[in-house]
């Protein structure tokens, strides 16, 4: 159920994702494994994390700021920080609840 | 945000494939979970810091604040959080670390639903049954599996082979790659199950078992420490709990009882109060847990109770506690099927007497009763048992307290009736002849391999329950009772007097204890007419 009965333009999350199809095109690069590689002995990733540095603050004004150092080594990506700042801006006010289309034979990624 | 981040990041890996996910998953990312902040503060009305915690971290601060060890190796396990998909870490004192992770799209809890969604059960809540299904099969697809599904090192980390999967680029969970290991396309919902479906679970219930078991003993080994706190969906997975235990790799395990999502609020809030405002786990050294039976919802007054009755001219009759008992016992002994709403709700996703539909174990007809006219369900699930405390060892191979019910474990040798193996592990796929088998003196609660999914109810359980348990222990020499959750498929656990009483009339149940009434099927008026519980809930 949506917190908010909130919802997106439909124009705007179709345009994002043209959008990012040209990044996408543009650099090419995997962004994370997809198959086994015998060559590695673990696939652990070592992580030093206390219980503070699992905590944050998240203010939304600062989504493009956390973006840009998120994605320093990503340039394609830094592309599409305006578009996705505009998304989040333009949530607006709905009746329908639109995680109830989501189907229930897939999970839950987002 | 890095919710945000991979997304982004999957998608681009994927795109021009992906528009379906984007399209279905972008109006929740963006209008919810991107805005918790703005939301809590709008319910609140105070402008005040909101925390995040990271999705991980909250499951393991589920796991270990509560649990009774000064010390223990912390294992989360599950479908996703931002990237994370299964973290290892310690616990000491009033500290929590973690040590190591496996990212996304790696993940064992998305495994496990992809073989879920592929035999034809919902993603997400559909997981139990394929579990339930697993010993009906033989795990012929083990070796396929980790040959070509899943790389899974000795150390427990693993990594998938996503050219099997279509979660990363479409809205299915498996692709035709998948088919083609598998022997064929995904079964329908709600179609005959097949050997193919018993066999596979089998056989990612076996993959699943010996990866949770590395994990696990790879966590103690980094973590210095013989105890194990452990949460995240796949610890709802009961049979792995119990091989688990059985491995004898651990002195202690605690698993969060709220192990999926739902946990997490308590986790993200356990983390912050340690982290940030010096919470203190006081419950330590009392050899208790501070979970407190997991019976932390709300609960409703006997003036309450009684007055949604009058309001409504329900009949009931108001009775003490030794008194209810006593009926209760003899309305089971007698076959009837009870439900019971007494004291606070439990939290998380097993029924522990709070909130509990109660049978007699010895019937042999109580199972498929209670699955296809009480709970409207697949007739192959098992029901649980739960036992008083003290006399667990008397019918379940147990050393210890299991009182969240997140153990499968055998059930004696010496209650067993000898049934030939074949007639589940052979060539024949009826499963209705084989659960009308009894398998032994407690049938109802005793699954094809002679497992059940354990209840301990010791003195901290819901004193209803366990003045129940010990009358009909007192009228039949039987402590052992058939325990589910008080609703039918699909719907939520009952909550208030309403929710129960509608559950009780919907269904075949025959008694209903709301607090100190006891209400009596024959007496209710006739529910009104096109009232259906199908109208009103999607089957899970």
């Amino acid at each position: 159920m949506s917190l908010t009965d909130s919802r997106l333009p439909p124009e705007k999350v179709s345009a994002f994702f043209s959008l990012l199809e040209q990044a996408a095109e543009k650099d090419g690069r995997a962004h994370f494994p997809v198959a086994p590689d015998r060559a590695i002995a673990s696939y652990y990733i070592n992580r030093a994390a206390d219980s503070e540095s699992c905590i944050s603050e998240f203010d939304g004004s600062a989504l493009a700021s956390l973006l840009r150092a998120r994605w320093a080594d990503r340039p394609e990506l830094l592309e599409l920080i305006p578009a996705l700042v505009d998304l989040r801006e333009s949530v607006i006010p709905a009746a329908k609840d639109d995680d109830g289309d989501i189907s229930p034979f897939i999970y839950e990624m987002f | 945000m890095l919710t945000l981040d991979r997304v982004v990041r999957s998608l681009a890996s994927v795109a021009p494939a992906g528009g379906d996910q984007w399209l279905d998953g972008a109006p929740g990312l963006f209008a919810d979970k991107l805005r918790v902040s703005d939301h809590v503060r709008a319910v609140l009305g105070l402008d005040l810091p909101v925390l995040y915690t990271e999705h991980h971290a909250a499951h393991g601060a589920s796991a270990f604040f509560p649990s009774p060890f000064q010390d223990a190796a912390v294992v989360t396990i599950d479908g996703v959080g931002e990237w994370a998909t299964t973290t290892l870490g310690r616990g000491t004192g009033e500290k929590l670390e973690i040590l190591k992770q496996i990212d996304y799209p790696h993940s064992l809890g998305l495994l496990y639903s992809a073989f879920t969604a592929f035999c034809g059960f919902k993603v997400n809540s559909g997981e139990y049954k394929l579990m339930g299904l697993a010993p009906y099969g033989t795990p012929r697809f083990a070796g396929v599996i980790r040959d070509e599904v899943i790389d899974l090192r000795d150390d427990g980390s693993y990594r998938l082979n996503m050219n099997c999967f279509g979660y990363l680029d479409s809205l299915r969970m498996t692709n035709a790659r998948f088919e083609e290991l598998f022997e064929g396309p995904a079964r329908a919902p709600e179609s005959r199950i097949t050997r193919r479906e018993m066999d596979i679970a089998a056989s990612i219930q076996t993959v699943l078992e010996d990866a949770v078991l590395r994990i696990c003993g790879h966590a103690c080994d980094i973590a210095g420490s013989r105890n194990l706190a452990f949460a995240g969906g796949v610890a709802l997975n009961a049979v792995a709990n119990g091989k688990l235990l059985k491995s004898g790799a651990f002195d202690g395990l605690w698993i969060q009882p709220a192990a999926g999502d739902a946990g997490g609020a308590l986790g993200a809030a356990l983390l912050v109060s340690h982290a940030r405002f010096r919470g203190r786990r006081t419950h330590l050294g009392t050899g208790t847990d501070a979970q407190k039976g997991s019976l932390l919802g709300p609960a409703y007054s006997s003036d309450e109770i009684r007055s949604f009755l009058d309001r409504n001219r329900y009949p009931y009759q108001r009775v003490d506690g030794s008194e209810r008992a006593r009926i209760v016992a003899a309305a089971l002994a007698d076959g009837m099927v009870v439900g019971l709403a007494s004291g606070r709700m439990e939290f998380g996703p097993r029924s522990l007497g709070a909130r509990s539909i109660l049978g007699d174990p010895r019937n042999p007809e109580m199972q498929s009763r209670m699955n296809l006219k009480i709970k409207f369900r697949e007739s192959f699930r098992p029901f649980a048992p739960a036992v008083i405390a003290e006399k667990a060892r008397d019918y379940f191979e147990i050393d210890g307290p299991s009182p969240y019910m997140l153990l499968v474990v055998p059930v004696r040798e010496s209650l067993r009736t000898d049934v030939d193996a074949a007639s589940f592990t052979g060539a024949g796929d009826d499963m209705l002849e084989t659960i009308r088998k009894p398998r032994s003196s407690i049938p109802a609660v005793t699954h094809v391999d002679y497992s059940a999914r354990l209840q301990t109810v010791g003195e901290e359980a819901e004193p209803a329950f366990r003045e129940i348990l010990e009358a009909f222990d007192d009228l039949t020499g039987c402590s052992v009772l058939v325990n589910t959750s008080f609703n039918v498929r699909g719907e939520p656990i009952v909550c208030r007097p309403s929710d129960a009483y509608r559950c009780f009339q919907r269904t075949g149940m025959d008694m209903l204890v709301l607090g100190d009434c006891i209400l009596y099927k024959k007496d209710q008026p006739a529910p009104p007419e096109g009232d259906d519980w199908k109208d009103e809930y999607e089957l899970d």
